[in-house]
């Protein structure tokens, strides 16, 4: 019997290349393997964030490593004929991959044969319950289209009754109901009176009605996993791309693994580098006007529209984004969009998120850069006849000019991610004064050690009781003309209550380099006031947070409108002693020097390690161990690399535990390197790696595919140990 | 006392020799070498590379063919060593050893008679402190 390759049979990626899914990767297992539970799971997923993909990665494991549970992997499209050319496929599927699977040979599903040949090639042990779904098939045209439908779907179920597990993955089990809303009601039905455990992924906005299923949500990647993702794709495709070009793109497609591999891909196939801002965003707008993110655009919209509808859809789409602080009403958007069969362009838009609807307003997803530059490409070019050289150029000179302002906007939103953390953890605890008012800290505590401080704070008699928050957002949502003002996300709104009474805080963070100014302060108030009194806030406290604190004057004005202001410190001190973070996280330092190969460049970097580690408390003896570690390290490096840059790179990082240490050079790998015949004391070398060894706590050396990295830890210990004799 | 001043390393010196010490138009000297009897006293750089090491063990080999039979090394300046250095200290103990000389390690810091000791040469060579 042919053993399965272990690689991808349906999934796109190796296994190593699917980032930030693990978790997700690790429940859908559990959830459809043999220890699995024996009922639905719903998928929902944001547009883009790789589901298929995912929910394949899965097929393929379950493939390769168990044999109990028939893995079957499906998707609904809406190019499908008709619900009974959708059925067929469905069932052939389904046969395709449980003879591959029980013959543990998945070339049988790359080649696609006939049912036929599938009915012989069938296992012993399944060939009777094979032949009668082959037969089934054969019957289609004998067979009226609704008991079609409905066996073929139970086709997964009837093998699991006959004693074969299956584990069913169906995809875009929103295109079954917008193919035939009776498909996907059949579909609920068949598999809700089964034993088989199934996964239905669909748009997150799709309505499944009632359903006994399990829920699970995929959101687009994490800007952290976005960024290891497009440098795992780059790699993968020889593409480089620089730490700045990375970020640029991880925040200007909001982590649509779609988006990011089209762009990546593009690069690759033009043999460009993504090295600068500009690389970037001329590629983006290749993507763009070109047929690569546009073409997963046009996907969503034209898919949506009836084409007679397109040119207006478009008209008003460009209107929506144009109007983006009031949006369009759903009426306005009625009288363009006509209703369509049993769905409106309205809801399907809606369900692909190209638009969002609340309130009876229609308005463009505002974090959706790429649609929103999409619209404007297409309406310019489409219903305003522009030129297209011209508008492409102009929109080139656009995306250049904003990259910084966007990469400006995410860093402020990352910095305002804490106050939003900290305060979802306001649970009526009762916390010192101090810890809020910059008044008293500065008068008592200021400059005294972090201990030393919570230890006189609490034993301070002034305390607060904080409120017990339920629901914390920008406060942006409430206040959406004024939402520029409150630049977006720095802005902080919890409701909560204490007691009975309900409390909205209203949090800002400001910056100012010194302590904060009254017409600051004050002007701060004011926007906040405004923000309370535009949502019809009755009852809310201010609290104003900047890196120095703030001036008398200044908090004289924050007990007038009975508000805080903090500083950065205080607000720090707050979250450790609400147990939001430690009081002194582990946080890691990191230095890069890239130093030349020769004239002892080896002890400018020995000079900068033994900084690094001093400050972190190292003893001075286990400083000069990692001394001797590096310049050996670095003498790997410089002798027989043959480096073309003649470069050594070199990364420092420090935490509370331990420094890490990576020197890497380019040129000739450790393995390829010869031995060299003409050094006289050639006998006595080769000591270098092992005093690396012996030096620091761990070393691990590694052939890259363009030379050598060394990678080594020394653990800060309160005792160093003596280097035993060789 | 004859005393001689080596060229050695590429860097200027952190501290200046006893006796004599002469710059060239490139580099700063910064080791040196004394004889007493039979015996030479050759003090190493504050880094012990294959340059240091090398000259070194040349002018060690030149004291040994002069007929000393004591070389001591001083390492009193020395911080760090690196195993090309160590190596080549193995030569010069291989030399002496040809020759019936001993040789003697002064004035070695904890952790170079440590790394030493990690590397075997202290089997070979004593430690005078």
């Amino acid at each position: 019997m042919p053993r399965p390759r272990r690689h991808r049979i349906l999934s796109g990626l190796d296994a190593k290349d699917l980032i930030g899914r693990a978790n997700e990767l690790e429940r859908l297992m559990a959830h459809a393997g043999p220890m699995g539970r024996r009922r639905g799971l719903r998928l929902l997923v944001a547009p883009g964030v790789g589901t298929s993909e995912l929910l394949k990665q899965t097929y393929d494991r379950l493939f390769v490593e168990q044999k109990e549970v028939i893995p079957f992997y499906f998707a609904f499209r809406t190019g499908d004929e008709n619900v009974a050319a959708a059925a067929e496929r469905f069932v052939y599927e389904f046969i395709l991959q449980a003879v591959a699977f029980r013959r543990q040979d998945d070339a049988i599903i790359s080649a696609s044969p006939g049912l036929e040949e599938l009915s012989q090639l069938a296992a012993p042990a399944d060939g009777k319950w094979i032949d009668r779904l082959v037969e089934a098939v054969s019957r289609r045209a004998e067979t009226s289209p609704r008991p079609f439908v409905r066996d073929s779907l139970a086709a997964p179920g009837r093998s699991s009754s006959q004693g074969t597990g299956v584990a069913c993955f169906l995809d875009d089990v929103h295109n079954a109901h917008y193919l035939d809303p009776r498909l996907f009601e059949e579909l609920k039905e068949v598999f809700a009176r089964s034993e088989v455990p199934f996964v239905f992924a669909a748009r997150r906005r799709f309505d499944f009605g009632p359903i006994d299923a399990d829920r699970m949500e995929l959101e687009p990647l994490s800007f952290d996993d976005a960024g290891r993702m497009i440098e795992s794709t780059a790699d993968r495709l020889d593409v480089k791309v620089t730490d700045e070009a990375r970020d640029l793109i991880a925040v200007q497609l909001a982590g649509n693994v779609s988006f990011m591999s089209t762009m990546i891909r593009e690069a690759a196939e033009k043999r460009i580098a993504i090295d600068s801002f500009q690389a970037v965003e001329q590629l983006y707008a290749d993507s763009i006007f070109g047929d690569g993110i546009s073409r997963w655009l046009d996907l969503n919209l034209v898919g949506s529209i009836p084409m007679r509808e397109l040119e207006a859809t478009i008209d008003i789409l460009y209107d929506t984004a144009v109007l983006k602080d009031t949006g369009v009403t759903v009426d306005a958007w009625r009288r363009v969009s006509e209703t369509s069969g049993s769905h409106s362009a309205l809801d399907l838009l809606n369900l692909h998120e190209v638009i969002r609807i609340s309130s009876n307003r229609v308005e463009l997803p505002p974090e959706n850069v790429a649609l929103h530059d999409y619209i404007s490409a297409r309406y310019r070019l489409e219903i305003d006849g522009e030129i297209r050289a011209l508008v492409y150029g102009e929109s080139l000179a656009g995306y250049t000019r904003r990259a910084p302002e966007l990469m400006t906007g995410f860093y402020r939103k990352r910095a305002a991610v804490s106050v939003r953390e900290l305060m979802i953890s306001f649970n009526r605890q009762t916390v010192p004064l101090a810890m809020l008012d910059y008044g008293r800290f500065r008068d008592d505590l200021k400059g005294l050690p972090d201990q030393d401080i919570l230890r006189i704070a609490a034993e301070s008699e002034e305390k607060i009781v904080l409120p017990k928050n339920f629901f914390v957002t920008n406060a942006s949502a409430y206040d959406r003309a004024a939402a520029v003002e409150l630049e977006n996300e720095r802005v902080v709104a919890a409701k909560g209550n204490i007691g009975t009474e309900e409390i909205v805080w209203l949090a800002a963070e400001i910056d100012s380099k010194l302590e904060t100014s009254a017409e600051l302060t004050a002007l701060w108030c004011d926007r906040l006031e405004t923000v309370a009194r535009e949502s019809g806030f009755s009852d809310f406290r201010i609290w104003l947070i900047a890196p120095e604190g703030f001036s008398p004057e200044a908090l004289a004005i924050l007990a007038d409108r009975r508000g805080y202001g903090s500083s950065r410190k205080q607000f720090e001190l707050l979250k450790a002693e609400i147990g939001a973070v430690k009081v002194r996280p582990s946080a890691e330092h990191q230095y890069e020097i890239v130093l030349p190969m020769g004239e002892d460049a080896e002890l400018i970097a020995a000079n900068a390690v033994e900084e690094i580690a001093r400050r972190s408390n190292f003893s001075s003896k286990a400083i000069n161990q990692v001394k001797t570690a590096l310049v050996e390290a670095c003498i790997n490096a410089s002798e027989h690399s043959l480096s073309p840059d003649q470069k050594i790179y070199q990364k420092f990082s420090v935490d509370d535990e331990k420094l890490s240490i990576t020197i890497s050079n380019r040129g000739l790998r450790l393995a390829d390197r010869q031995p060299v015949e003409s050094e006289p004391t050639e006998g006595r070398r080769g000591w270098g790696l092992q005093l690396m060894r012996r030096l620091m706590d761990e070393v691990t050396i590694e052939d890259v595919d363009d030379g050598t990295r060394i990678s080594m830890i020394k653990y800060l210990r309160p005792t160093e140990p003596t280097v035993k004799a060789a | 006392v004859v005393q001689r001043t080596l060229k050695l390393g590429h860097r200027a010196s952190r501290s200046k020799q006893k006796g004599t010490t002469y710059v060239t138009s490139e580099r700063e000297l910064d080791a040196s070498v004394s004889t007493e009897g039979d015996t030479a006293i050759v003090y190493a750089d504050d880094y012990l590379n294959k340059l240091a090491g090398e000259k070194i063990e040349r002018e060690c080999r030149r004291r040994l063919s002069e007929g000393c039979r004591r070389l001591i090394v001083n390492f009193s300046r020395t911080e760090i060593v690196n195993s090309i250095g160590v190596s080549i200290l193995l030569g010069v103990i291989d030399s002496a050893a040809n020759n019936g000389a001993k040789v003697v390690f002064s004035q070695v810091k904890e952790d170079t008679i440590e790394l030493f000791d990690m590397l075997g040469l202290t089997r070979h060579v004593t430690i005078q402190n």
